[in-house]
């Protein structure tokens, strides 16, 4: 990884088109702003890796046919 | 074309029937499609099979169907991927976990799959905001609007 260090106002290229710029430090908080392309999807990592947690959840649990079927039991017997 | 599947043997599915990704979906880099398996004794519930992945299959529902406030502003960015520039036009679908206890189960309205269907492009798009969590309880959704129904019918009454 490519380690620099960028004081307050300062800012870090990537390609011709990608802009980070540091705007404010608060103790152990960076805000960090990002000029980019509207093509180019920029996430918090944590919130990529929620999701991607929440599919393979999704995926491994209650997909199975029995349980649509009982689905279909509860939805009926709510109505 | 024919597509094996785990859960539900072999489908043949005809071209237009098929949905891509414009982007990965996490967790699942191997699946490039999808297509919709539905069936009146599951609605508004369908299935989402990945077309590369027989394994790969998710319990997918219109949020609208279980959540009335559900109405994400929708990144233009995230629109112009999947070929759209209106957000009118999109198609929402959640991700559903199904857990042992269904009466937990909990719908995906932070990472929802935004839909072309004209041009059978989807997408899972992350909203950048607290509103709305991975894991929202599709049974507290129901009792919401349930009770949002009784509340307008009293007010109608009322008015009488």
């Amino acid at each position: 990884m490519l380690v620099l260090s960028r004081k307050l106002e300062q800012s870090i290229m990537i390609g011709d088109e990608i802009e980070l710029k540091v705007i404010a430090v608060h103790g152990d908080t960076v805000k960090i702003g990002i000029s980019a392309p509207r093509n180019i999807p920029v996430h918090r990592k944590e919130i990529y890796e929620e999701i991607e947690k929440e599919n393979i959840l999704a995926a491994r649990m209650g997909t199975e046919i029995e349980k649509i079927d009982l689905l279909e039991h509860v939805f009926k017997r709510a109505e | 074309m024919k597509v094996a599947t785990t859960r539900f043997g072999e489908f043949d599915i005809a071209e237009d029937q098929l949905f891509m990704l414009s982007s990965v979906l996490p967790g699942f880099p191997n699946t490039k499609r999808f297509f919709y398996i539905q069936r009146d004794n599951i609605k508004p519930f369908q299935w989402m099979q990945s077309v590369e992945e027989p394994d790969v299959t998710f319990v997918v529902v219109d949020p609208a169907s279980f959540f009335m406030d559900y109405n994400p502003s929708i990144p233009k960015s995230d629109l112009a991927e999947i070929d759209l520039n209106n957000q009118e036009l999109v198609e929402l679908m959640a991700i559903v976990v199904l857990p042992e206890d269904m009466t937990k189960m909990t719908a995906n309205l932070k990472g929802p799959l935004i839909i072309n269907r004209e041009k059978r492009v989807l997408k899972q798009i992350f909203l950048e905001t607290e509103r709305w969590s991975v894991r929202e309880s599709i049974l507290e959704g129901i009792r919401k609007k349930e009770q949002a129904l009784i509340e307008q019918k009293v007010q109608q009454e009322a008015q009488k």
